[in-house]
């Protein structure tokens, strides 16, 4: 009844729905589009991005892993330094480099210690203000570590799948040439060598399609559902006051003044 | 009802439970889904673009058979005037929640957060539907049984959550596994009676929920429809039963070991005392019996209130300090509309902090607008309901009572943990929120709201 009745109401007032619906869908297209008068163009507010990754093996020349002797734990640790070490500015220079992205549109995060109680993982507000800044940008890269394994994750999201790839692929390439200018400069032997080799290529693709459709299809809902039950008060409004005037009309002048019709009613 | 609401006229002949009308028997289930089944455990082996948690089933069933009951509805011989701006609160936290998103459209895109944020928002939605639902189809007169049944839940619920406590065996999880079996994936209980005090300091007693907060803050809000039954109770023994359900809801929510936890409660009983003192002061002696048997029937409570305040809660407490300084550079950055809502994944330890407080919650993903949006709809059902809070209509004035303390004891729980983010407590607060609003309301015979002119329809509600 009730339902019949507001549906009623909004059909009386249909051109006001229908101005509701232009409303709300100029709201829906603002929500994803930035629009520009001069020169006209709209630009997508929604950021379509891909992601890929791969994983990196800090090995020995001879591989620690086919002879049950050989002792990991070395390989553990320098894992979760090289893992810090990709999130660095000078690790970022080589992988923007390699990736053919520029470096300052790089924003890298990692490695976080899983160990932890939860209250040391979260972010102070120090790191906070990091991310925030980082938050931006459209080349994203995250370094992981299991401080027990000598595995590097590296996970990276960019516009396109086949930049996304190409980041992904790029730190691996990355680690290896700053390990090798090491090596060369220390004259490390070819046994002691730290070796990087990465487990397969790098694998990945698009991840928000349609964004931009749900997110516009879900402001205009909102927009519209709001007009339409402001349409309904306003119509009792509008209906009271004409009812006021027609009261007022009716009674002497002083007592009008005051406007206080529920009290002389 | 309220006064200056002339026309009245009621439904009694055909309330709930003795009505063939589906809603208020789906109302009914939606209050045992909350009190019994640990329905965010429980996952429907159905593939869905969206969510197959039990509630959203739940929820849909109750949406699709108001639709159907609106379009097949006979012509009614009574209607409701609900009290003016009933949903604002609701609509205006809807309202910020998508326009948050809809200003952080680029950010959450590009951090991959519009997933997490459509998830909660359609929570959200279902949220806001069982409420206008609730509050557009609920009856006065079925206001006292509705109260009855959430207490008998809630009794339900203390039981079953300190047997928990002395057996380790959750008997809310365990019986929606064997149950939804054939249908659902139910979530290993997280139950943990004797923890590693290195690692978790305290046992883990959820009851029907995920977090043992979660379960004091429901049977928290079910507590003042208890003592209001007690209160009204015409005969002794009516008083004296009502009297121990309230002491067996206190003793279920205490023994989660949560000092958090025995704050919902007090506050519940504080607004009640406020609100109706000498009503409730009557009710001393059968409190203080009935205290004696509840005492008696769950032996060991004292230590476990006595383990309340000896418990090391160090990182617990470091967690909430902690909280403030750390939310600053966000506050900052987006002081007014947030970061959107819903975009606050806990799971991510590394970039976001879980709050032990949902007002620091929304302020962080909805900023300014979002937290007084959410205080609004938290204090709205209170502010349209304060006519009958402190009425003699026995119809509308005890529920509105019990309801009224429960959603302030809503608001207190907010500043205890992200109360969000476990569904129970919200949809119980929604609930009881319809029933303010349903108690508040007026019914008059059909056809006069179009005869009436506004100003009459006004004094009515007055």
């Amino acid at each position: 009844m009730e339902l019949a009745r507001t549906l009623k109401t909004l059909w009386l007032r249909r051109r006001l729905v229908a101005l509701g619906a232009a409303i709300a869908t100029i709201a829906a297209l603002l929500s994803v589009y930035t629009v520009s008068l001069a020169p006209p163009s709209m630009h997508s507010r929604t950021n379509v991005f891909a992601t890929a990754s791969t994983q990196l093996l800090v090995d020995a020349p001879d591989s620690a892993f086919a002879d049950l002797a050989n002792d990991l734990t070395p390989l553990e640790t320098r894992a979760s330094v090289f893992a810090r070490f990709l999130a660095s500015p000078a690790a970022l220079e080589l992988i923007a480099r390699d990736s053919k992205v520029p470096l300052t549109s790089i924003e890298a995060q990692g490695p976080y210690d899983i160990n932890l109680p939860v209250i040391q993982q979260e972010p102070t507000a120090g790191q906070r203000s990091s991310q925030i800044i980082g938050e931006g940008a459209l080349y994203r890269l995250r370094f992981e570590n299991n401080p027990v394994l000598p595995i590097v994750s590296v996970f990276a999201q960019a516009p396109t799948e086949p930049e996304a790839t190409a980041l992904a692929e790029a730190a691996p390439q990355a680690l290896r040439t700053y390990i090798s200018r090491l090596q060369a400069r220390q004259e490390t032997p070819p046994d002691r060598q730290v070796v990087i080799r990465r487990l397969g290529a790098a694998t990945g693709g698009v991840v928000n399609e349609g964004a931009s459709l749900q997110i516009a299809l879900l402001v205009f809902i909102v927009v519209f559902g709001g007009w339409c039950m402001l349409l309904v008060p306003a119509q009792t409004l509008v209906r009271g006051w004409r009812e006021a005037d027609v009261y007022e009309s009716g009674l002497p002048r002083d007592i009008a003044r005051e406007g206080d019709h529920e009290r002389v009613s | 009802m309220p006064t200056g609401a002339s026309p009245a006229m009621s439904w009694s002949g055909d309330a709930w439970p003795h009505t063939r009308r589906p809603l208020p028997w789906l109302f009914a289930a939606l209050l045992a889904t909350i009190f019994l089944v640990p329905f965010d455990a429980v996952h429907l082996k159905v593939s869905l673009p969206f969510s197959s948690d039990f509630d959203r089933f739940l929820v849909a069933a109750i949406v699709g058979v108001w639709l159907v009951g609106t379009a097949v509805r006979r012509q009614q011989t009574v209607e409701r005037l609900r009290p003016a701006g009933w949903a604002v609160g609701m609509i205006a936290f809807i309202a910020v929640a998508v326009v948050s998103i809809a200003f952080n459209v680029e950010r959450i895109t590009n951090l991959g957060e519009w997933e997490d944020a459509q998830k909660h928002l359609a929570v959200l939605f279902s949220m806001g539907a069982v409420f206008a639902i609730v509050a557009l189809n609920l009856r006065a007169s079925e206001l006292r049984a509705f109260s009855i049944l959430i207490v008998v839940l809630a009794a339900i619920t203390a039981t079953g959550t300190i047997y928990e406590k002395k057996t380790g065996y959750n008997v809310f999880y365990e019986t929606s596994a064997a149950v939804f079996s054939p249908i659902a994936d139910v979530d290993h209980s997280p139950t943990e009676i004797n923890p590693n005090p290195a690692t978790t300091p305290r046992p883990t007693i959820t009851g029907p929920t995920r977090h043992a907060l979660s379960v004091t803050t429901i049977l928290g809000m079910a507590l003042p429809f208890a003592v209001v039954l007690a209160a009204i109770a015409p005969v002794r023994r009516r008083r004296i039963l009502w009297s121990i359900a309230a002491c067996l809801i206190i003793a279920g929510a205490l023994i989660t070991q949560r000092k958090s936890g025995a704050v919902v409660p007090a506050m519940a009983l504080l607004v009640l005392f406020v609100l109706r003192p000498r009503q409730l002061l009557r009710l001393a002696p059968f409190g203080l019996a009935a205290l004696a048997v509840a005492l008696a029937l769950t032996p060991g409570i004292f230590s476990t209130v006595g383990e309340l305040w000896h418990t090391s809660e160090q990182d617990s407490t470091a967690g909430r300090t902690s909280d403030y300084p750390a939310v600053v550079p966000d506050l900052l950055t987006r002081p007014m509309i947030g970061r959107g809502f819903g975009t606050l994944d806990s799971e991510r330890v590394d970039t976001y902090r879980i709050f032990d407080n949902e007002y620091l919650g929304q302020l962080f993903q909805v900023g300014a607008l979002g937290l007084l949006a959410f205080i609004a709809m938290i204090v709205t059902p209170l502010f349209v309901a304060r006519s009958v809070l402190r009425s003699d209509d026995s119809v509308r004035g005890p529920p509105a009572l019990a309801a009224g303390a429960a959603c302030l004891a809503f608001g207190v729980a907010c500043a205890l943990y992200d109360i969000l983010t476990f569904p129970q407590a919200p949809y119980l607060f929604l609930f009881m929120a319809a029933m303010c609003v349903c108690a508040a309301s007026v019914e008059v015979p059909a056809g006069w709201i179009a005869k009436e002119p506004v100003r009459v329809r006004r004094a009515a509600l007055a």
